[in-house]
Parts: structure tokens; C-alpha cells; sequence
């Protein structure tokens, strides 16, 4: 394609961005972005907004759900907030994150998804349980961000699990999560912060049952 | 000086906002809002700009619609187009260009004609 397109740092766009072609933030955009080639957020970059593209790139920051048609990449020093939706979504060991993991489609053969095994459990779904589900997709997802030096496992967990999550859609599960948790939590929850609270525990409760087996 | 990358609108790439801040901008895409940069502007042959535009220096090979407002010097080259005011230091007009609208440039006349012109 043609040279990329640069905002570069010192630079603030504060409005939707759409077209085709490549984008990399240096600076500053405060809104939606929705191209058809590659997004990098660099490092001094900062974006504010629902982004979509063919890969989204995260070196900086993104704050809001990023979906791709092919990647979601947060890499070291990235940091993201928000649901990173692409057939792939890598988090690599050093990047922040929070929000919920979707893979979409194709990317790996397991993926029969959640909808199948909901159907086979019905006693679970009958109940609002949508909060329930979210946390533990949220723990893993947080995993390589928050506890990276805990243990290797990171490699033996398939990204496949993380795809449990699929169907129920964040806004109301965010909101589920802000009342179940602890009420001196609550208000700062509610500013989608919500995710992480809920799931470290669920994080060490997994680990600690790891650990008796 | 401290380095600035540069930055660049793609043509295919379309900005609904503002944009603002120091750096030099090449827009080959489009642009519909308010653009306020300190630096240097260039709207390529491709670039179309609907905004009101302060910048340090304008080039304008494209399309622009909306007044301009530059601290330095604003060309609108062969095929270029400005609709809209222009406010510069400096503003030329190439063989080729249009601009559709008034301008304003800063100098000072003769003492004898001093505000005979001024309204």
C-alpha cells in the first residue's frame, strides 16, 4: 500500500478517523478509528476510542475495545483497556491489560465455542451467570500483564480458553461486575475499571487449585 | 528544534474532528472539522480539506475550503484551490491556482498613505 499514514507526536486529533491505509499514533487521537489496514499505537502514542482495523498494534495506549480483522497485539510496554476482538489477540509478556479476550473465528480448530458448551449446561446459563463466565476469561487475559514472573504457564494455556467468553456483551457484564464487587470497590468499578477487581481472586483461586493437584 | 516526525494523512483516510497541536501535517486524505497546527501544512494534489485551518505556513496543491489563518508564508501551487479568507504574513498564488476569497497581508504602506486604507 501507499506510505502509512503518521499523527505524529505533539499532535491531537480529536474526531473519527476512517478510510483505508495504514495509521500509526504518535500522538494523540480522541475517537473512533476504523481503517482497513494496520493500526500501530506507538509508544508515545495515546487513542482514546473504539478502534477497528486489520491489525491493531498497541505499544502505547489504548483505552477502549480494539477489534481486528485479523490481529489485536498488545505488546511490552502497551497498555489496554478495553476488549481486544480479532480471530487473534496476542498479549505479550510485559503488556498491560484489561478487559475482556474475544477470538472470533478461524484461528484455531478448538474454537467450536462457547455457545455449544453453554447449551450443553443449562443449569448455568438459567442464572444471570454472565459475570461468573467474564471473570475467568478476564484472569487469563490479565495473566501475562499482572503475573508474569509467577510461572511459565502462560505458554500451556491455550488461547482457545480465553474464547469461552464469547456471546454475552461487555456493557452489562461490566455493570454485573461493579455490583457483585465489594462495596468500597464499587465506585471505582463503575468507571470500566471494572474487570480486574473480580479477577485477581478468581486469578489465585485458579492457581491455587493448580498447585494441589 | 526538537525532531518532529512528520505527520501524514494518507489519501483513502478520512478525519471527521480536529486537529491540533505542534508538528508539520501532509494531508493526501481528507479532512473535515478544524485543523491548529504550529507547523508547516501541505495539502497534497489528492488532499481535500473542509476545515477552517491555522497554521505555521500553508501549501496548498489541493483543495481547501475554509478560511486560512498562517503565521508564515501560504502558497497555493498549480491546481491548488482555496475557498475561504486567507490571513497571512505572506500569501502567493502560482499559475494554475485559485483562491476564492479575501487576503490579508501584513505590511506597513508609505508614512504619507498610513490610514488613508485603514476602514
Amino acid at each position: 500500500m501507499n506510505r502509512p499514514s503518521v499523527l505524529p507526536d505533539g499532535m491531537k486529533l480529536v474526531g473519527d478517523v476512517e478510510g483505508e491505509g495504514d495509521l500509526a499514533v504518535l500522538g494523540t487521537i480522541e475517537g473512533d478509528v476504523r481503517i482497513d489496514g494496520a493500526l500501530v499505537v506507538e509508544t508515545s502514542g495515546v487513542l482514546r476510542g473504539q478502534v477497528h482495523a486489520r491489525t491493531v498494534i498497541v505499544r502505547g495506549v489504548l483505552v477502549g475495545d480494539g477489534s481486528a480483522a485479523d490481529t489485536v497485539r498488545v505488546e511490552p510496554g502497551g497498555r489496554m483497556v478495553g476488549d481486544a476482538r480479532a480471530p487473534r489477540v496476542s498479549i505479550i509478556d510485559g503488556a498491560l491489560f484489561r478487559g475482556r479476550v474475544e477470538m472470533t473465528a478461524d484461528a484455531s480448530p478448538r474454537v467450536g465455542r462457547s455457545a455449544p458448551r453453554r447449551r450443553s449446561s443449562p443449569g448455568e446459563i438459567s442464572a444471570p451467570s454472565s459475570a461468573g463466565m467474564l471473570t475467568s476469561p478476564g484472569s487469563h487475559a490479565t495473566l501475562p500483564g499482572f503475573a508474569p514472573a509467577q510461572h511459565g504457564a502462560r505458554d500451556t494455556e491455550p488461547p482457545p480458553r480465553i474464547t469461552v467468553n464469547a456471546p454475552p456483551p461487555a456493557r452489562t457484564a461490566t455493570v454485573e461486575l461493579a455490583s457483585v464487587s465489594a462495596a468500597p470497590l464499587a465506585s471505582v468499578s463503575a468507571a470500566r475499571r471494572g474487570p480486574p477487581i473480580p479477577t485477581l481472586p478468581a486469578l489465585r483461586r485458579t492457581e491455587a487449585r493448580r498447585t494441589e493437584h | 528544534m526538537i525532531q518532529k516526525t512528520l505527520g501524514y494523512l494518507g489519501p483513502g483516510l478520512v478525519v471527521r474532528g480536529q486537529i491540533s497541536g505542534d508538528g508539520d501535517l501532509t494531508i493526501d486524505g481528507r479532512l473535515d472539522g478544524q485543523l491548529d497546527v504550529t507547523g508547516d501544512v501541505v495539502v497534497g494534489e489528492r488532499g481535500v480539506v473542509n476545515a477552517p485551518v491555522r497554521a505555521g505556513a500553508l501549501t496548498v496543491s489541493g483543495d481547501v475550503k475554509g478560511d486560512v489563518f498562517a503565521s508564515g508564508a501560504v502558497a497555493v501551487r498549480d491546481g491548488g484551490r482555496i475557498l475561504g479568507d486567507v490571513r497571512a504574513h505572506r500569501v502567493s498564488i502560482d499559475d494554475g491556482g485559485a483562491l476564492h476569497g479575501g487576503v490579508e497581508m501584513d505590511f506597513d504602506l508609505p508614512d504619507e498613505l498610513d490610514g488613508l486604507l485603514t476602514p
